[in-house]
């Protein structure tokens, strides 16, 4: 640390006589920049639909849309056939000439914007890989990219029968452009009125693991029946209206790939025929249980409504049974969902089923079905996980939100990683099968399986429920719920460490290819990092670090509260975390959603302060003391060491009054001079000098630089000499003046001496860089040498499962030779 | 008439597996590579981070179906070597640059593989990193080169599977 030793410390600070206004859009002197500037001028003005404190407006207003839906599963061709009746209800103050229809099947044709625009070897494509040419190597097309091609020539894929007409069957002219259809109403639709029309489609299923879809057909050739069986997982499969909204009217942009939906509320009926022997799992509330389950299954689906763990509906012996010959008779099963923004469904004959009531009480659902559909690759890791994890899910996700609001919540195995539907969710895990015919399941699978079913169940909430834009925003919903089940990760297990800690973003944020957060979902260059990664860190950090989880979690559950079953934007949510916390955060959506900023304080000084107290008998006998701490000259010392006596010593009889008394040596001049010094105080300034020189406190001046950009708290673990230690949260408002340096005086007790300071010592802002965070600096191991100094192992990466089952085996002694 | 270069149409041998797992949220599809130079031993230490459920799906595709990166010190070292061999610095004039193996490591999330360079004079580097490209088109290799505090940030994609940076201490 460095002393200075010298200055009086009256007139520490230093008034600011001027600053800059904040009434110019721009600094265009000096280099000031202005990192609490309020987001005013960029969020979108309130109006009558959205007000300033983030809450739907007085006027505010959303669509209403109702499906009927008629529809078969032709199993031999893979092909869904169905009619739809659709009532459009207007409640938006316009009048509308067209409507606009999504046709997401349509992006699998050949011709398709997101087919066209497919680059060879290119970046952010989903489908399977290819590599472009470079100097040295060819070009190369993957078996899975070539599997891609032959499919999509095979098959017809896209709506290839689509008619939309009147209720008395007159043709309404509609026109298709790509993934969106145009309908041309016969008469405007004037705002309040609806109008009901139908929509007659069909379509071959694409096979999921060929075209790298959300949804399709799984084949699963090795079973019993011949020619195998398949599970189907339907979504994305009717045409849906397109959202109309106060901020961007029609909501329709091209589907591509990236960017997902955004869709209307609605209520539902749909009948599902499948082939009688399949089961199925659906959006919805099934209401003709007498006809397509049976009596034994009814029962066990009664009996599991006040379970404590899942029942089995469909057993794994039924469904093994049920999966080894096919059928040629059919069954319609009837659903009907309310109040739902889309609707999804699986069949197949493969599936068992198991089912646990959640009682979670309250008025809006107090049971609620959590179910599991799979075939038997997924086993006991579905069996025992599955359902737990959907109930888990309902818990933590309602602390945080509302009571779930539907009468089920579903997870499906099937060809897809994992996809969200109001009450339904597919996700992907299985058990591995080995050669003895056994399954078993790594620690890696089964975390696997439980994130993503926390995952997609929280999407029910997030957008399902809390109805953002995907196609705009990715982040509002997928860096809402990866914070979330980041959140309800933790306390499965909190050995399990999903969730997302802060230091998991700091290699993405410290590169220069980031992109801001707020950024359109089919642009944004690293999808995972960028929508899921940093705003869940971002969010964790606003919880833990900025408001604390009462201010956090009051504000968050508001902005769940006043957006169920509607439609927020980015600004709604900034706006309502900082009216319902009372906390200034424009700041933090401007470092973290707006800028590619990254995390970096570093603390490069700390100076010491001392009080020169006038007094001389004080403050010279303190510069007798500096004087004789600093170290000997060498040559005087060498001198010493070889015994060469000083003249004055040796002849004593030369020493005079300055030998006897130094420089420092107090007289009554000096301390005559104090004393008029202190006469001349005024009572209030000696009253202050005499309670400083009793406390003799110790005085520090901090000095932090903001490398990174991105204005965060200060937050200090303060050591002492004593051994105690303390912690100091200092706001991120410290920056407000000076963005790139700050200084901060710390007064600490006459015993409490500072000895080191750790800026961020839990690392919990995201800090880059934390080898600048320690005053004294220290060394820190590079990650390479600290690997280089111990190698870890870990037991939890055994497969004690599989391995436990290995039989002891008996080895004879080896023979060794004398 | 213009010349058209006729290129050899290659097939790449990657068996494929099961299902394809969109694991939203869980499945990255993203590494990222620190090369940073340590002023005490005067080597670049290169560390390459793969997210866990990237790892573990990339060795069934890599390797073979039943492999567990987990579970199987095998595994982990086939892994490892994988990366070696993927990952590659050359020197201005083309010529590979001998990259010291030092190790990898799991920790919960993340499978770590560590590589040093020795060297310490300014150059202009060509780096490769086509680490996973062959099996998923989406995967992006990000390399951050940290020298004297400043941060450089290299994008491998498919499609640019190749870059080039100038080191200047």
């Amino acid at each position: 640390m460095h002393r200075f030793p010298k200055y009086l410390f009256f007139l520490f600070f230093v008034s600011i006589a001027s600053f800059s206004g904040h009434s110019a859009i721009q600094q265009t002197k000096g280099d000031f920049e202005d990192k609490f500037r309020q987001l005013d001028e960029v969020l979108p003005t309130p109006n009558v639909y959205r007000n300033a404190a983030g809450e739907p407006g007085h006027a505010y207003w959303q669509q209403k849309v109702d499906y009927k839906i008629n529809v078969r599963l032709i199993e031999k061709e893979r092909r869904l056939e169905a009619s739809q009746q659709i009532t459009y209800q207007n409640n938006s103050p316009d009048t509308l000439k067209y409507l606009w229809v999504q046709l997401d099947q349509n992006k699998f044709r050949n011709d398709s914007m997101s087919a066209l625009t497919t680059t060879f070897g290119g970046i952010g494509s989903r489908g399977p890989v290819t590599v472009a040419a470079t100097e040295e190597s060819p070009p190369q097309i993957s078996l899975s990219a070539l599997r891609r091609q032959h499919f999509v020539e095979d098959n017809v894929l896209g709506y290839d029968a689509l008619s939309v007409k009147t209720l008395d069957g007159k043709v309404i002219k509609h026109t298709v452009v790509g993934t969106l259809m145009r309908i041309d109403l016969p008469t405007p639709l004037l705002s309040g009125e609806q109008i009901i029309f139908e929509i007659d489609f069909a379509f071959n299923i694409v096979e999921e693991d060929a075209v790298s879809a959300r949804a399709g057909y799984e084949h699963f050739p090795d079973d019993e029946n011949e020619g195998g069986n398949d599970i189907f997982l339907l979504a994305q499969w009717f045409p849906r209206l397109a959202a109309y909204t106060d901020y961007e009217a029609w909501t329709n942009k091209e589907f591509i790939g990236r960017g997902e939906f955004t869709l209307e509320f609605g209520d539902y009926e749909v009948e599902i025929t499948v082939p009688a022997d399949h089961i199925v799992a659906s959006t919805g509330e099934l209401q003709n249980a007498d006809t397509v389950l049976t009596a034994t299954q009814r029962e066990r689906l009664e009996d599991a409504k006040d379970a404590d763990r899942p029942v089995f509906i469909v057993t794994a012996d039924e469904a093994l049974e049920n999966e080894k010959s096919g059928t040629n008779k059919e069954k319609t099963w009837r659903f009907v969902a309310e109040n739902v923004r889309d609707f999804a469904w699986a069949s197949s004959r493969k599936f068992m089923w198991d089912a646990r009531g959640y009682q979670q009480g309250g008025d809006v659902q107090p049971l609620v079905m959590a179910m599991s559909f799979y075939p038997k690759e997924g086993g006991d890791l579905w069996k025992r996980y599955s359902t737990e994890s959907v109930i888990h899910t309902m818990e933590v996700y309602s602390r945080f939100s509302f009571d779930y609001p539907y009468p089920t919540a579903q997870s499906v195995n099937g060809p897809v990683g994992g996809m969200e539907y109001p009450m339904i969710t597919f996700n992907g895990p299985r058990t591995t099968l080995h050669e003895d015919g056994t399954r078993s399941y790594t620690l890696a699978e089964k975390r696997f399986l439980i994130g993503v079913v926390i995952h997609e169940i929280g999407h029910i909430y997030y957008p399902m429920i809390v109805n953002s834009d995907e196609r705009q925003w990715t982040w509002m919903d997928e860096g809402l719920n990866s914070f979330l089940d980041g959140v309800a990760g933790r306390e499965w297990d909190p050995s399990i460490p999903w969730g997302v800690e802060p230091r998991d973003i700091v290699d993405y944020m410290k590169s220069d290819i980031q992109v801001p957060i707020m950024t359109q979902s089919d642009s944004v260059l690293k999808l995972g990092p960028n929508a899921y990664t940093k705003p869940a860190a971002a969010l964790n950090i606003l919880r833990e670090t900025i408001l604390g989880r009462e201010l956090f979690d009051f504000a968050f559950r508001e902005y769940s509260q006043r957006w169920k079953y509607k439609r927020p934007t980015p600004s709604d949510f900034f706006r309502t975390m900082e009216e319902a916390s009372g906390v200034d955060l424009d700041w933090f959506w401007r470092g973290w959603f707006y800028t590619t900023d990254h995390v970096d304080i570093s603390i490069d000084r700390i100076s010491q302060l001392r009080l020169d107290t006038f007094d001389p008998d004080i403050d010279l006998g303190h510069e007798r003391q500096e004087e004789a701490d600093k170290p000997l000259s060498l040559t005087v010392e060498r001198n010493q060491d070889e015994g060469i006596e000083l003249w004055v010593d040796r002849f004593p009889d030369l020493k005079d009054f300055h030998d006897e008394n130094d420089r420092f040596s107090v007289t009554n001049a000096d301390r005559n001079a104090y004393n008029e010094f202190l006469s001349q105080l005024k009572p209030w300034e000696r009253e202050t000098l005499l309670r400083a020189l009793k406390e003799d406190k110790n005085y520090y001046v901090l000095e932090f630089s903001n490398r990174g950009g991105l204005v965060m708290p200060i937050i200090l673990q303060l050591d002492f000499e004593d051994g105690s230690s303390q912690e100091m949260r200092i706001p991120a408002e410290i920056w407000r003046r000076s963005p790139k340096q700050v200084q901060k005086l710390i007064v600490t007790d006459k015993d409490k001496i500072l000895k080191q300071v750790v800026v961020d010592p839990r690392w919990e802002t995201a800090d880059t860089d934390v080898d600048n965070n320690h005053y004294p600096r220290q060394i820190i191991p590079s990650r390479i040498e600290a690997f280089k100094q111990q190698q870890r192992e870990g037991l939890e990466y055994k497969d004690i499962m599989h391995d436990s089952k290995t039989e002891l085996k008996e080895f004879d002694p080896m023979f060794y030779e004398k | 008439m213009e010349y058209r270069r006729l290129y050899r149409f290659f097939v790449m041998a990657v068996l494929f597996i099961g299902a394809l797992h969109h694991a939203y949220g869980h499945q990255q599809k993203a590494a990222i590579t620190t090369i940073t130079f340590n002023a005490t031993s005067s080597v670049f230490e290169i560390v390459h981070r793969f997210n866990l459920h990237d790892a573990e799906h990339a060795v069934k595709r890599i390797l073979y179906k039943e492999t567990d990166i987990y579970n199987s010190a095998d595994t982990q070292v086939k892994f490892a070597e994988y990366i070696y061999e993927r990952f590659s610095i050359a020197d201005e004039d083309g010529h590979l640059m001998s990259l010291v193996p030092v190790g990898y490591e799991l920790d919960n999330k993340h499978f770590w593989v560590y590589q040093e360079l020795v060297f310490s004079e300014d150059a202009i580097l060509h780096i490769q990193h086509p680490a996973l490209q062959e099996i998923w088109a989406e995967q992006i290799n990000t390399v951050n080169i940290e020298v004297n505090d400043e941060v450089r940030t290299l994008l491998f994609t498919s499609e640019d599977p190749h870059q080039t940076v100038e080191i200047a201490f």
